[in-house]
């Protein structure tokens, strides 16, 4: 309990002084779509089927006039939906680096941190008693840690305040998801985003 | 609006949870095609008893055929073939058997030895000519014998993580040999072909092409000819004939090793065309051909003599039985004696087909549950030596 509250105190606060800071410039929101798979960490880019999933983000720079790069931190949610084992909403934040190219061209590589609820979408019957009930899908918590390369296309480079198109090619790990069993398993997303301010001074 | 987006994510959340299939119990109705004696069975209540102990640890249902010379053969069950539709599990109910198929391709394998269609000691790559045999490392050097045996040293797919992820990821996908041997393909093969044993399920899928080249049909109707119909197994099947039948009991995985399951009948597909896994019978079809098997009705004594020669893995797993390596079946050294055996897991389902070799006795069992913590009671050496402990 004491962990869960520090870890929540440090999640809110990241994202109340990342909305501080960017009320100068807007604020930076993040938008992708993504297809996730469990895969083997850059075993497979495009999988199939589809286990859509839809991802939200703010960031904070730590470079107050970034030119070429900038180091920052994203806070946000995610949702994707497995179509025959879970949905899951995953809370995250990550440590970004991005170098960006004259022609609006950016590379950036992410390091994240998550914590994600899992439930099954199926009937799910625990055993109790000697026997088996259904019983409510309450969701199970999981250690969600990722790394992610990122290529991006500013529309207007030389706006701080930009739109950028971006595709993110995410892998990260489910832990514990089966212990004993399968103590980790590794999952891949492939993100097509947008990022875009809200309240920016034109 | 925040009121509208709360609302519609947990109402997302909800309809996206799929219910478990409403099936008319009736579709699961069976009988036997002879007089069932069990109850009379002299240990009917100690047996019944062990199912329902197996049951009370968290298995969802088991079924068990206990068979010993001059007695009654007793065929009992315990828990559920279907939980949602609350349908008790009965002896006579049809379940996916897995691995045990094995013993079946190499006993099919043997009859084609026998009948000069093929020679044991031959290369597997003097019968086979797909580009897969020079993808997969030994399988140019290997014999059809070092592939029954599992001395072959070529890789087993199921091993490579690759694998494993991808199966996950699309559980209701239906795997055909080649997606399944492409994950053995440039896999470094564990040791020289013949100078070890090692479990691998790339070597009956190679057996499994075999089969189907030398007799010109499909592994469905060389089984249902050569075995099922032969036999009298009137309850068996090879999946790729029907993969998911309408009255297979419900298979349940217990996926995140906390007890809580969910069905997982339509998970096993790679189960359903290759030689190394795909039975769908119930435990006396199987007693029934293992009885047949051991004393010479299926293939002559000569044959099952090399059946029956072992080769000792030069490592033993040290949380099992010691086991020896004969061609489709396996010794296992047991505190009480040798028994003859061969277990298979497919996703929701578990069986055992167990030879008694002091009294000749056949034991099979058969669970519609498995992984996580369903597999103490079911398939380790414990759960092993439990059942053994009561029909010995």
């Amino acid at each position: 309990m004491h962990t869960k509250t520090i870890y929540s105190s440090l999640l809110i606060g990241l994202l109340f002084s990342s909305l501080v800071y960017a009320q100068e410039k807007g604020i930076p929101i993040t938008v992708s779509a993504f297809n996730q798979a469990t895969s083997m960490p850059f075993s497979e880019l495009l999988t199939s089927p589809i286990h859509p999933g839809i991802a939200v983000a703010t960031e904070l720079n730590y470079s107050k006039q970034p030119k070429h790069s900038r180091l920052f931190q994203t806070i946000g949610a995610s949702y994707y939906y497995h179509r025959y084992l879970n949905q899951a909403v995953t809370v995250f934040s990550e440590m970004g680096y991005e170098y960006r190219f004259k022609p609006g061209i950016e590379l950036s590589a992410l390091l994240g941190v998550g914590y994600m609820r899992s439930f099954r979408n199926a009937t799910e019957y625990a055993f109790e008693n000697g026997s088996y009930s259904a019983t409510k899908n309450t969701g199970t918590g999981r250690f969600a840690p990722s790394f992610s390369l990122e290529t991006g296309y500013y529309l207007h480079p030389k706006s701080i305040t930009s739109l950028k198109l971006f595709v993110r090619y995410q892998v990260w790990v489910e832990y514990p998801f089966s212990l004993g069993f399968i103590d980790l398993m590794p999952h891949n997303n492939l993100h097509l985003g947008v990022k875009f301010f809200i309240g920016a001074n034109k | 609006m925040k009121k509208i987006f709360v609302v519609s994510f947990f109402a997302l959340l909800f309809t996206a949870c799929e219910k478990d299939e409403v099936i008319d119990p009736k579709a699961y109705s069976c009988n036997f095609d002879f007089v069932d004696n069990s109850a009379s069975h002299p240990k009917a209540q100690q047996y019944q008893a062990k199912l329902d102990e197996i049951v009370k640890k968290g298995t969802v249902g088991i079924m068990m055929s206990v068979y010993h010379p001059n007695s009654i053969q007793w065929l009992g069950a315990s828990g559920k073939a279907d939980i949602s539709n609350n349908v008790p599990m009965q002896p006579c109910m049809i379940s996916r058997m897995g691995s045990t198929i094995k013993m079946f391709t190499a006993t099919v394998t043997m009859m084609l030895y026998d009948e000069n269609k093929i020679n044991l000691d031959e290369k597997i790559a003097h019968y086979l000519k797909g580009s897969y045999i020079g993808k997969i490392q030994n399988a140019e050097t290997a014999t059809i014998r070092q592939l029954l045996q599992h001395s072959s040293g070529i890789y087993n797919y199921i091993q490579n993580p690759k694998f494993q992820t991808a199966s996950m990821n699309n559980l209701k996908k239906e795997w055909h040999a080649e997606d399944l041997m492409s994950y053995a393909y440039n896999q470094d093969a564990y040791f020289a072909s013949g100078t070890d044993v090692r479990y691998s399920n790339t070597n009956y899928i190679l057996l499994g092409i075999l089969i189907e080249q030398i007799e010109g049909k499909p592994l469905h109707e060389v089984f249902e000819q050569r075995i099922f119909k032969a036999f009298g197994m009137t309850k068996s099947l090879f999946a790729s004939k029907n993969p998911v039948p309408h009255n297979i009991v419900r298979g349940y995985i217990d996926l995140y090793s906390n007890f809580k399951i969910t069905e997982s009948t339509y998970f096993s597909g790679w189960d359903y065309y290759t030689a190394d896994g795909g039975l769908i019978s119930n435990p006396y079809d199987m007693s029934l051909f293992f009885q047949k098997l051991m004393n010479g009705e299926v293939v002559n004594p000569k044959l099952l003599a090399e059946m029956l020669t072992w080769k000792t893995p030069h490592e033993q797993d040290p949380d099992f039985f010691p086991i020896e390596y004969g061609l489709g079946i396996f010794k296992m050294k047991t505190p009480k004696g040798d028994v003859y055996y061969h277990s298979g897991d497919a996703i929701g389902y578990y069986a055992n087909m167990i030879y008694i070799t002091s009294s000749k006795s056949v034991i099979v069992y058969a669970v519609n549950s498995n992984y996580g913590k369903l597999d103490e009671w079911v398939s380790t050496k414990k759960a092993i030596e439990n059942i053994l402990e009561t029909v010995w």
